[in-house]
């Protein structure tokens, strides 16, 4: 909603109204975690603005004319706009070592880990990437070292991606050195839509859609208590933490969106909107993917969960995520994404990316003129090596996959498995573990 | 998975040592304590739900809370039996199925059993088979007891969950003794021990953020599965096992790498152990001055191991180390095959030259790099060797020698190499102190042109090679390079020795009343300068395509006072004119590399190479950069790469085609054809099949004197 009149009404029903529509919200959440936009609790219809045209921008048409990051209530736009705040690889300054590998159903793994130094000059944030970078310019500068597997060491990347718009849709500049070759290359940017080789992940999953590539629709909202599942096989798990270093935690107290979210429930659940994102054809022309499913924590619009549905409706793929405050000084958008599943649904991938040891970085001058440049890569100089223990062993011990939901939305979501897949998951979800085509025992 | 609590209703029942203690008068307390506390959670079933389709039922019992449980199934008449330990059904009512969608439903009993316990009954219409899950909350339901009645036949997947012992339930094996009505409601005598049914463990408590389990499993499924969850099939489930013992395969990594680097953190420790092997498709026998009685191109076992060591900050030493054995001349009976015995390095690396394979320290500061000692250089970006100059090959696989393999056939040499980091600009600066010259096929290897006479008439010298000790000797190399944007380029320049000798004619002998040469191989210097470029761009709205990444490649290498063999000098020599039998020629060669990224994580490189000898005359042999015995070649290389996604992208085809174009004489020179499938076993352990073949062209062209050498190949390769 851009006007002010609406501001005004919204503000008047979340503030006026806040303690009793408290009491109506947990007495429908304790008797059922979805409902639809038509039932919709009162606070959620104060949160929530259903216009679906408003004012645009002056100078970039495709963005909203209400200044980000907008104020309640909130239209479907606004909601995907605040989602793209959170990326795979944050907004800001950073290094960190990506774990990442996918586990196929017959229990073959494919694993890397690579150390990425994040350089993302300018306004840290959305805005930055939306007006902090022309159309075509390069927003950031990240360099990927990689450490895992052993066939992998010392091969690097260096991405520069670029803001980009209808006119202007190169992603990406994209260099490779490869230690066996002893060369540097500039390589084809990968296509968007289209999975890493040996991997669930695509591209964009990595880079991020625009939000003005997609059409907003709220659908509803929802409460989940689970999001990235770890198996009973894995009871800790060693994380890197900036400042403590090396720290065993069971995996029963890793919480969704970490430990200083302020907004559980008493439950342990997080309240999210539920929203449908239809690819827009003039803006991802020959796009393989047709609509997502997104599920945003309703205080920060973190996306909890994404759905992703091919142009004939199936499911492709469940991304989960277990979010991080990795930037405190952010406030509610200094979350990370600190560790994300992808299960491909058409080829049961169950695949990972863990951002182990995120610390924050103010790269000098100095450091971004030697890291991230091609060249410097032939130098094989691993500059600040972090260290990573969160690499999955043993097949056994694989993220599960996620939860099917099937009785939500069900006019916007189509949960239907192959018979071999479901039954996979059925006896995983009776196992508690990663079930291949030879069982889940060991 | 946590250990199952004690239950002080299993105590009686179970007489272990631990619980053995709690029947103790003295321990009597504690143990009506545990009971009561226990008792205090008893899980209450508050509802039963049942849902059914063609192959499954499901019966879903909502409980309070988690329960300890079992269930087992009896015949004569069918049943389906759940044994709730602790628990009480105040609010379960005994009810009938009658048809609908009830599966084989046909009543619902239940009744306590000993002090707290509640068995449920279901009797059935027709035998079944059960599997049992414990579900926690979640999704606005409950903790649930979920039991699925499978009907016979409905496929291996209705067994699946005994591959997943943590919370499925088997039913026991029964004894004879069990009469049909043991567990009759109206007479519920505690079941004698030996037909108590393993109990089902709780399932771990589900933390608030994790281990939570779907309600969907308590709802119909939107497609319920009659396929096996274990594949059903027994390859597959033999490859399953496979892949999941080979994820975890890498001896070397644990038991050696990770215990060296965890015991000297500053040292680095890795490398590989390969195995290649290429067969003949036909055993030809002479071809040419070759005698191919042999099947086995190669049967080569590589073993590298790379150590570096940190000194410092900034400073660190690296060493790599190769072993390899080449079984081609043990391993078959073959006359033809005789290099081993005038190299013994042909089959097996037996000089610290060849061990060591390279050997440096290298100082860095973020301006500038400096690495002395053994190493080898790369330059280019291109496929094949345009500017990459700098070091001498090992060429004994000849035209089978391919771009990813440059990496083990180079021939390090001594050398201190510098470089400089002005931003965007780079300059590297080589001082080459030792010299390696190019190993080509000897006589009597697999790889040895049938065109190379074995023998000659002539008096030839010993080879003249630059000297390491002689400063005049040395080598010199600068290549600057820079990027802006989307173009990024580079400038080389080399003042070098030809890795090749040429024979220099030094004048003529009688012998045996015939007038023949006197000859001695000799090194000549080169000066190279080169230039690489590439641009990357993606075009938008393409045919079918959609997008179409593309990256731009140029390289080219300008060589001044290349030493050529002139066959018509030498016969000038012959006959008595003053000449050293050589020409000396500018060579350029050159390509242009047109990379596409298609659909489907395709690749498709077109790679044009021009390689052409200025004011080329006729009677020339060969020389760096050249045309091969021409004027000029071109070979338009097509390079096709996918993965398929059947495999999960673990097989991948890639397909090379050299087609060979000489001229201003030769025409069509053949056609060299390379397919091959990589498949990777796991994470560390990856394997090749190859076909390459050489097909028309003459027999003294390029590749047409390999016309008969097709063959198929294979690589098996772990690293660590």
């Amino acid at each position: 909603m851009n006007s002010e009149s609406g501001k005004g009404l919204g503000r008047t029903l979340i503030y006026g109204c806040l303690p009793g529509l408290l009491l109506v919200t947990c007495s429908a959440f304790a008797a059922d975690s979805w409902r639809t936009v038509a039932n919709f609790t009162a606070e959620e219809r104060a949160l929530y603005d259903p216009a679906t045209s408003t004012p645009r921008d002056t100078t970039i048409p495709y963005i909203p004319a209400e200044p980000y990051p907008f104020e309640a209530p909130y239209t479907a736009e606004e909601m995907g706009f605040r989602q793209a705040e959170f990326v795979h690889i944050s907004r800001w300054d950073y290094l960190m070592v990506d774990a990442f590998g996918v586990v196929t159903s017959s229990g073959y793994i494919n694993q890397g880990a690579s150390v990425g130094y994040i350089d993302n000059p300018g306004q840290t944030g959305l805005m930055g990437y939306i007006t902090g970078t022309k159309p075509g310019e390069v927003y950031g500068k990240w360099a990927m070292y990689d450490v895992f597997p052993p066939e992998s060491e010392n091969t690097q990347q260096l991405w520069f991606p670029a803001r980009t718009d209808i006119e202007n849709r190169s992603k990406m500049d994209f260099f490779v050195y490869s230690p066996s070759l002893r060369r540097v290359r500039r390589q084809p940017e990968p296509r968007r839509d289209q999975r890493f080789p040996d991997n669930s992940q695509t591209f964009d999953d990595v880079l991020g859609r625009d939000p003005w590539e997609l059409a907003w629709e709220v659908i509803g909202s929802d409460t989940l208590y689970e999001t990235m599942r770890f198996p009973s096989t894995r009871q800790t798990i060693v994380l890197n933490i900036d400042g403590q270093g090396f720290v065993e935690k069971p995996t029963s107290s890793i919480k969704m969106m970490g430990d200083d979210c302020p907004y559980y429930r008493a439950d342990g659940g997080l309240d999210a909107w539920v929203l449908k994102a239809t690819t827009k054809p003039e803006w991802l022309p020959d796009y393989n993917e047709k609509y997502y499913v997104l599920w945003l924590e309703k205080n920060t619009f973190f996306p909890l969960r994404i759905e992703k549905y091919g142009k004939d409706g199936r499911l492709m793929m469940v991304e989960e995520r277990l979010g991080d405050k990795s930037n405190p000084a952010l406030g509610d958008f200094g979350y990370a994404s600190f560790s994300s599943m992808y299960w491909n649904v058409d080829h049961d991938l169950i695949g990972y990316s863990f951002h182990d040891g995120h610390t924050l970085r103010e790269w000098t001058d100095e450091e971004v003129e030697m890291i991230f440049s091609a060249e410097f890569m032939r130098r094989e100089w691993l500059i600040e090596p972090i260290k990573s223990q969160v690499l999955i062993r043993d097949p056994a011990e694989w993220f599960l996959r996620p939860h099917l939901y099937p009785e939500r939305f069900p006019g916007h979501r189509n949960m239907t498995l192959s018979p071999e897949i479901d039954a996979r998951y059925r006896a995983q979800e009776a196992a508690g573990r990663v079930v291949f085509e030879s069982g889940g025992d060991h | 998975m946590k250990a199952k609590p004690s239950r002080p209703g299993t105590i009686p029942r179970r007489l272990t040592s631990a619980t053995r203690l709690l029947t103790r008068p003295g321990p009597a307390l504690l143990a009506s304590l545990l009971a009561a506390s226990s008792l205090a959670n008893a899980a209450v079933i508050e509802a039963v739900r049942t849902s059914s389709d063609a192959q499954r039922t499901r019966i879903v019992l909502d409980t309070d809370s988690a329960a300890n449980y079992a269930v087992f199934t009896l015949s004569n008449p069918e049943r389906v039996v759940i044994d709730i330990d602790n628990s009480n059904a105040n609010t379960l009512a005994a009810q009938n199925f009658s048809g609908g969608h009830n599966g084989p439903l046909t009543a619902l009993r239940h009744a306590k059993r000993g002090a707290g316990d509640l068995r449920v009954v279901f009797d059935l219409s027709r035998k079944v088979t059960a599997q049992s899950m414990q579900l926690g909350p979640d999704g606005g339901y409950g903790n649930r007891i979920v039991v699925d009645l499978v009907e016979l036949g409905a496929g291996a997947g209705a067994e699946s969950p005994d591959k997943a012992p943590v919370v499925a339930s088997k039913p026991p094996a029964r004894p004879a003794a069990i009469a049909a009505g043991d567990e009759m409601l109206t007479a519920p005598t505690p079941a004698p021990s030996t037909i108590t049914p393993t109990p089902v463990p709780v399932q771990q408590a589900p933390a608030p953020a994790v281990a939570r389990t779907t309600p969907s499993a308590a709802l119909p499924q939107p497609a319920p599965s009659s396929a096996p969850a274990s594949g059903g099939s027994g390859i597959r489930n033999m490859f399953s096992r496979f892949d999941r013992a080979m994820a975890t395969f890498d001896p070397i990594g644990k038991h050696v790498r990770q215990p060296i680097e965890r015991a000297v953190p500053r040292l680095q420790f890795r490398g590989f152990l390969r195995q290649w092997s290429d067969v003949l498709l036909e055993r030809n026998g002479p071809i040419g001055t070759v005698n191919q009685d042999f099947r086995f191109l190669q049967l080569q076992n590589l073993f590298e191991l790379e150590t570096s060591y940190h000194v410092a900050d900034g400073i660190d030493i690296k060493g790599i180390a190769h072993g390899l054995y080449d079984g081609t001349y043990d391993w078959q009976d073959s006359r033809g095959l005789y290099a081993d015995s005038l190299d013994r390095t042909a089959e097996v690396y037996n000089t610290s030259e060849r061990v060591l394979r390279e050997l440096y320290v290298s100082y860095r500061k973020p301006g500038f790099d400096l690495k002395v000692g053994k190493q080898q250089v790369a330059w280019g970006k291109m496929d094949g060797q345009f500017i990459d100059i700098v070091n001498g090959m090992d060429r004994r696989e000849s035209v089978q020698l391919e771009s990813e393999d440059y990496e083990f056939r180079r021939l390090p040499t001594w050398m201190a190499n510098s470089t400089f980091y002005f931003g965007d600009t780079t300059v590297q600066t080589l001082y080459v102190f030792d010299f390696e010259h190019d190993r080509n096929p000897l006589p009597g290897s697999p790889w040895a042109s049938p065109l190379a006479p074995t023998s000659t008439t002539n008096i030839v010298l010993p080879t003249d090679r630059p000297e390491a000790g002689n400063f005049s000797d040395h080598e010199y190399g600068i290549r600057v390079d820079r990027a802006a944007g989307a173009l990024t380029y580079g400038f080389i320049y080399m003042y070098a020795w030809d890795k090749n000798p040429v024979e220099r004619v030094l004048g003529t002998s009688v012998q045996n009343g015939n007038t023949v040469l006197q000859v001695r191989a000799e090194h000549k210097r080169l000066h190279h300068a080169g230039a690489t470029m590439d641009y990357g761009m993606t075009f938008q709205n393409v045919p079918v395509v959609g997008s179409l990444p593309t990256v731009f490649r140029v390289e080219a290498l300008y060589t001044n006072g290349v030493r050529f063999a002139d066959f018509e000098k030498r016969a000038e020599a012959l006959a008595g004119s003053s000449t050293d039998g050589m020409s000396t020629h500018d060579t350029v060669r050159a390509a242009i590399a047109i990379e596409f990224g298609l659909p489907h994580r395709t690749t498709l490189i077109f790679q044009p190479s021009w390689y052409q000898t200025l004011n080329h005359k006729e009677g020339l042999g060969a020389g760096f950069g050249g045309g091969f015995g021409d004027e000029w070649s071109f070979i338009p290389v097509v390079f096709f790469s996918r993965p398929f996604a059947f495999t999960r992208d673990r097989l991948n085809m890639d397909l090379t085609l050299f087609p060979l174009i000489g001229g201003s004489d030769s025409g069509w020179g053949g056609l060299k054809t390379k397919l091959r499938m990589t498949y990777k076993f796991s994470q560390f352990v990856k394997g090749h099949l190859i076909y390459t073949g050489y097909d028309t062209g003459s027999s003294t062209d390029l590749y047409g004197q390999y016309n008969q050498w097709d063959n198929v190949g294979w690589e098996l390769s772990y690293e660590f």
